[in-house]
């Protein structure tokens, strides 16, 4: 195990798993708060990941994941709000 | 040289994350809530790809990070901007 790879094992503990606690607790809009920060964490889990394991490839899920994370949150913030 | 560059940019990324991951834990208000998703993204996640980038040097794995982390500086502020915008109008 590699520096990059323990760093995204340190990420997933320390900053993936609270943001899911946050999507977990809380009104529904806090809950997409969380989310939207276990998205950003989630990425740079990915980037690691696909660093540490010389792997150029899965760096493909973190660039599908990012391109998502816009749509998806725009999408869920319409379906909280009818105005926007 | 320029791997202990990118090891001091990953261990100040990481711990950015980890402190708005603390405050995100923390805080009760919606408002204060959205606030710690901005250095995740805008500062946390850039100095993790600058570290990756300077441990890769030029390759295309690295104008892919780069790319990524663009991507996520761009976009989180639009999706934090949006939910913000319905939080306003729910009050």
């Amino acid at each position: 195990m590699n520096i990059w790879l323990l760093a995204a094992v340190v990420l997933c503990v320390l900053v993936l798993l609270p943001g899911l606690i946050a999507a977990c607790h809380g009104d529904a809009l806090e809950r997409l708060i969380g989310l939207q920060f276990a998205t950003v964490a989630a990425i740079a889990v990915l980037v690691l990941v696909a660093y540490g394991l010389s792997r150029a490839i899965y760096l493909d899920t973190a660039l599908v994941l990012a391109l998502l994370s816009l749509a998806g949150g725009l999408v869920f913030s319409r379906f909280l709000s009818q105005s926007l | 040289m320029s791997h202990a560059v990118a090891m001091v940019l990953l261990a100040l990324g990481i711990a950015i994350m980890v402190f708005s991951a603390i405050g995100l834990l923390i805080v009760r208000n919606r408002y204060d809530r959205l606030h710690y998703v901005a250095p995740a993204a805008t500062l946390g996640m850039p100095l993790i790809g600058l570290a990756v980038a300077l441990d890769g040097g030029f390759a295309a794995a690295t104008v892919k990070v780069v790319f990524i982390v663009v991507l996520t500086v761009l976009t989180s502020p639009i999706v934090s901007a949006a939910m913000g915008f319905v939080i306003r109008r729910e009050e």
